[in-house]
């Protein structure tokens, strides 16, 4: 593979797992809180 | 540009380093960032450590002599701020971001500049959380577990401090993902998983861990803020809400952070034990399962912290037996660092004596762990200061000697200078003997019923609370020679060799010493990634 094609590659790899990561996060502050609110509505 | 167009690429390696300001302020290189956060948590851990020597001094003997009982229990909340959030971890993402990139065989970190901004958050956080002094009220006083009601009833501390912790777990956040991106995607061709160093796989293990569980630390003290200035009632009865449930919640993030805390420890000793045994590490891939194992089962372990809230019964149960069942994975490791040094080469250079008193010193802590374990037993133990010995041994034989044997080991190839061996092997005996004269009659006084997180105490505490603050100054001044050392080896230590241990491995010792600005940019032949890796 061309080294330009595989460093575009490589960015955009880098890009999208750093994208997944940060949702990964994020979604374990919103459901902690979410399942506090639903707990207290028990 | 033309002029690196037409750069010759025999000099890749030469050092173009920016100068100034600019260079700290807008650093994207891996190397002035570790450089950067392991000065930080420096600044911090001496920070940190002037509060404990003010709760030691204050415990030298009963009476209240030099603090009010509100001011003490500031420090006994920031002195555990600082020392996590702004020592260990700060220290832990330094060595990650020196040594990461030179072990896999990267010209850098995957996010440069993500890697930037992760840093600079911090000192920001801190000159919040630090100026929390200084408000009417003064710091958070609660201790740094933040529980609820009484977190909720500090001044104006609170909203400081609580903006400051997010962006410490933004920090730390950002940097895990960095670490996660760059293992993952940027090793040189031919470094496979299972032939990275052992500090890769257990920063990776980390920074998966970090990813996790620092939301949910956000989360929660989210909910405080929101229980303290909107109305709601998470934490609050009176609104309908549970103060255990925070309780629930931070010790979810909280039992992962203290391996967040401890399992870069792991790496680092698993690189230092092989290297002053002369053998290669015992049993690789059974560190790294172990490893992984003890991150799965930090996740559901949380409610340890919590035996005394009036859990049902299966609950403490399950949570007595998932403890336990951790020590089993962490036993292998001790295990196989002892096995690594069975039959070997032994010197005892001090990142090697940092490392031995590693393994003796946390498995000391680890047993009184598995004390606290056992459920009947754990309502007497619980906020004594027998769970303050505990963790203080974890801790500081444990994550801080293994951060200053990284620091030790890896010093010559950061600056190309050897540190002084003397005075390192005196900086080691001080610290080892102070730090167990300071925490070891601690087990003594939690045993006989003295609690946590009082400035008084009743006389029969008097005789071992004055060893343990002779130990605390011992072990606090002793650290001055670590400074002392490291600055003496920069500014005239003797020239290192680019490999100053003769049975080091691993692609960060094939590099020039000391390390190029730019180092890989051009990736490592398989070859020597073959002789770099010894599993």
């Amino acid at each position: 593979m061309d080294p330009n094609t595989h460093d575009a590659e490589r960015a955009r790899r880098v890009k999208r797992a750093a994208i997944v990561l940060g949702l990964v996060a994020f979604a374990f502050y919103a459901a902690f809180i979410l399942m506090s609110v639903l707990g207290l509505r028990q | 540009m033309a002029n690196t167009a037409t750069h010759d690429h025999a000099h890749d390696d030469h050092d173009h380093k920016p100068h100034g300001l600019k260079r700290w302020l807008y650093a994207t290189n891996h190397k002035d960032i570790g450089t950067m956060y392991l000065v930080f948590a420096c600044v911090m851990f001496f920070l940190g450590g002037a509060m404990a020597l003010v709760i030691r001094a204050e415990l030298f003997q009963p009476g209240l002599q030099f603090v009010d009982p509100g001011f003490y229990n500031s420090m006994t909340t920031m002195h555990a701020l600082l020392m996590i959030f702004g020592a260990v971890m700060p220290a832990w993402t330094g060595l990650a971001n020196w040594m990461v990139p030179m072990q896999v065989g990267a010209p850098d970190m995957a996010l440069p500049r993500l890697n930037n901004f992760s840093f600079w958050l911090l000192p920001f956080a801190f000159t919040l959380l630090l100026l929390t002094l200084f408000v009417p009220g003064g710091a958070p006083a609660g201790g740094w577990t933040l529980y609820p009601p009484l977190s909720l009833q500090a001044g104006d501390s609170f909203p400081l401090t609580i903006f400051a912790i997010h962006l410490m777990g933004i920090s730390s956040i950002l940097g895990a993902i960095n670490v996660v991106v760059t293992i993952l995607n940027m090793r040189a061709p031919g470094m496979g998983l299972l032939n990275m160093p052992l500090f890769c796989w257990t920063w990776l293990i980390t920074a998966y861990l970090l990813i996790a569980v620092m939301p949910v630390l956000a989360g929660a003290v989210t909910m405080l803020l929101t229980d303290h200035f909107f109305g709601t009632a998470f934490f609050t009865a009176s609104g309908g809400g549970d103060p255990v449930m925070f309780q629930h919640i931070f010790w979810f993030f909280g039992h992962p952070e203290v391996y967040i805390l401890i399992l870069p420890a792991f790496g680092v000793v698993s690189e230092i034990i092989p290297t002053f045994s002369r053998k290669p590490l015992f049993g690789y891939e059974s560190m790294v399962y172990a490893t992984a194992s003890i991150a799965f089962l930090s996740f559901i372990v949380w409610a340890h912290h919590m035996f005394t809230v009036g859990m049902p019964l299966a609950g403490q149960l399950f949570f007595m037996l998932s403890t336990m069942l951790i020590a089993v994975p962490t036993g292998v490791k001790v295990f196989n660092w002892c096995a690594t040094m069975w039959k070997g080469s032994i010197s005892f250079e001090t990142p090697m004596l940092f490392a031995i008193a590693f393994l003796f010193l946390f498995t000391i802590g680890g047993f009184s762990g598995l004390m606290l374990a056992i459920v009947p037993a754990d309502f007497q133990y619980h906020d004594s200061y027998f769970v303050v010995a505990h963790f203080h041994y974890v801790l500081v034989p444990g994550s801080v000697f293994a951060i200053m044997a990284g620091v030790y080991y890896w010093l010559p190839k950061w600056t190309g200078r050897m540190y002084n061996e003397k005075v390192g092997k005196i900086h080691f005996w001080l610290s080892t003997i102070g730090v167990n004269v300071l925490f070891f009659p601690q087990h003594f006084l939690g045993l006989a019923g003295m609690p946590r997180r009082i400035p008084d105490y009743s006389t029969q505490f008097a005789d071992w609370n004055m060893v343990s603050s002779i130990g605390a100054f011992l072990f606090g001044f002793s650290q001055l020679l670590f400074v002392y050392v490291i600055w003496n080896a920069v500014r005239s230590g003797e020239k290192a060799v680019d490999r100053p241990w003769e049975g080091a491995h691993g692609l960060e010792w094939e590099l020039p010493t000391p390390a190029p600005y730019h180092s890989w940019d051009t990736p490592p032949p398989q070859a020597v990634i073959a002789k770099g890796s010894m599993h």
